[in-house]
């Protein structure tokens, strides 16, 4: 399936209007890398696995980034992370967490399970489309992954 | 004196605690839907204003601009209800290091040009400095920004170490306040001044109430309309 | 006191030119607010522990971001590496390896000591400039810690 091989960034997001802003900010950007958007955590890893209904993507192929949001219904955010950077194959995976939480409990949680990065939204700095940029100007341009 | 017994007192606590969390949850809820608002007005604007006639893209502007502001308001809303509940951590604090770095930093970032600011020896105290660091940024700035409209703006401040406390002084030159409204200063959102005029939730003297509270302390104004205020804090010396 | 204050970037390098490099680098972007850099592993430790020489240092105030070097004389990167992200204390610091070293090896073992991103410095002048530029845009301005 043409539509899930090549997927450079999963976006992993339940809420509508955040992830269609989100991928608007990364077209606007010019961030011409391959995204995929799934709704919660548990398509997130059947994504990644292959599994489910994602049975036809090639589970070699990972991707160069992952945008996790944290409050997600099923498996949220922090179970994601635990278990993809608690499997060997999966850990290397940069994974920047995109959450609306700035809580330091959050933080704290996902520091120490090892998460790449970490970004609040609404963004204090700068406009959606500005953080998106850096975040891929970083993660996606300068960034190496074993 | 009103004589408060423990089970009041406890009940009290109590009613704290819960407004604390309802304060939370509430500003929390409210970033999604506030936050969509903004982008998707944002992205009307960006793809089909040149669609809108003159009139149209009016009302858009408002719609924008007054989304910003409850974004703005809920912003602090939630940076002040986790002030009164985050974990202080007590330090000796270089008052006088931590106001300097405070004042450059905000000057450098756009602060008034010309800016006449001095800071005297400033005695140190015990505290959180995270908390205090916001304390200084708050007054600091709220100094700047009204003694920004003069052609010589002048920022001062000064200290007293008095008998287990010191006493803490920000000066501005600015257009001062009417002393009949002190009271109402410190409260969350009060503003006594024109938004256009001097931007502002209104709610860092409020954080700067909390901030002195939490330490022990407490916070006054004084001004005089035209002449400019002083706004003062003061802090035990020893941790709280 | 004041100098160690507020230090928002760790710059771990021993190589000299590199290091201004990334100094001026970053001053272009105006990023250099507050920057320490340490000339090898071992003063890198001190600082991060306030040992040492830095013993005066506030514990309280942690870096936004390390860039460590790899390769460095007395105490390896990769050391140092796994000294602050099997420590408590400081494994939260985002760590970004800034190194000359293409070894894929070290790419693999960084990221299994829980390094938060790599860069292979660029060779090219105007190419590290621009990537020194993304680090920080992306991690003193997006990012967010615990601090």
């Amino acid at each position: 399936m043409d539509e899930l091989s090549g997927i450079e960034v999963l976006l992993v997001e339940d809420n509508d209007h955040d992830a269609e802003l989100t991928m608007r900010a990364f077209k606007k950007c010019n961030l011409l890398y391959k995204l995929y958007w799934v709704k919660d955590g548990a398509e997130a890893l059947d994504f990644i696995a292959g599994s489910g209904a994602f049975e036809a993507r090639d589970s070699r192929e990972l991707p160069r980034l992952i945008l996790l949001d944290l409050k997600m219904p099923r498996l949220n955010g922090v179970d994601v992370l635990r278990s993809l950077k608690a499997d060997e194959r999966t850990h290397a995976i940069p994974i920047v967490v995109m959450t609306s939480s700035s809580e330091p409990r959050d933080l704290d949680e996902c520091y120490n399970l090892g998460v790449n990065g970490y970004v609040a939204k609404p963004i204090e700095y700068t406009s959606l489309t500005e953080a998106v940029a850096r975040i891929g100007m970083f993660w996606l341009l300068v960034n190496r992954v074993p | 004196m009103i004589n408060v017994s423990d089970d009041q007192h406890a009940e009290i606590e109590a009613l704290g605690t819960e407004l604390e969390s309802i304060c939370y949850s509430v500003s929390h809820d409210l970033r999604a839907p506030v936050r969509a608002v903004i982008g998707f007005a944002r992205a009307l604007e960006e793809d089909h204003a040149s669609r809108l006639d003159a009139e149209g893209r009016r009302l858009l502007q408002v719609v924008l601009s007054e989304a910003g502001r409850v974004n703005r308001l809920i912003e602090d809303l939630v940076i002040f209800s986790r002030l009164g509940r985050q974990p202080m951590e007590s330090v000796p604090v270089d008052m006088a290091a931590l106001a300097r770095s405070v004042a450059s930093e905000l000057l450098e970032s756009g602060g008034p040009q010309h800016a006449i600011l001095s800071i005297a020896d400033l005695p140190g105290v015990s505290g959180d400095r995270a908390l205090l660091r916001a304390l200084w940024g708050h007054l600091i700035s709220n100094a700047a920004k009204f003694a920004s409209q003069r052609a010589i703006p002048r920022l001062e401040i000064r200290a007293a170490a008095e008998a287990g406390r010191v006493v803490y002084h920000v000066r501005d030159n600015g257009i001062g306040f009417d002393m009949a409204y002190a009271d109402k200063l410190f409260g969350l959102f009060q503003r006594l001044h024109n938004d256009a005029a001097y931007p502002g939730t209104g709610v860092g003297l409020a954080n700067v109430k909390r901030i002195a509270h939490r330490h022990g302390g407490t916070v006054w104004a004084d001004a005089r309309l035209g002449e400019g205020a002083t706004f003062s804090f003061a802090l035990p010396t020893e941790a709280h | 006191m004041t100098e160690f204050d507020d230090v928002e970037i760790l710059l771990v390098e021993d190589n000299r030119q590199d290091a201004e490099m990334t100094i001026r680098a970053l001053k272009k972007c105006s990023i250099l607010n507050k920057l320490f850099w340490a000339k090898d592993g071992v003063e890198a430790l001190e600082f991060v522990r306030c040992q040492g020489a830095y013993a005066d240092r506030d514990p309280s105030q942690v870096p936004k971001l390390i860039l460590l070097d790899l390769k460095m004389p007395r105490l390896d990167g990769l050391d140092v590496l796994r000294a602050l992200k099997s420590d408590q204390t400081t494994r939260q610091i985002p760590i970004v390896a800034m190194t000359s070293s293409n070894q894929e090896r070290d790419v693999t073992e960084s990221y299994r000591l829980g390094v938060n991103g790599y860069v292979t410095k660029p060779v090219q002048f105007a190419a590290f400039m621009e990537a020194v530029a993304n680090i920080g845009m992306y991690w003193l301005f997006v990012n967010q810690t615990r601090t």
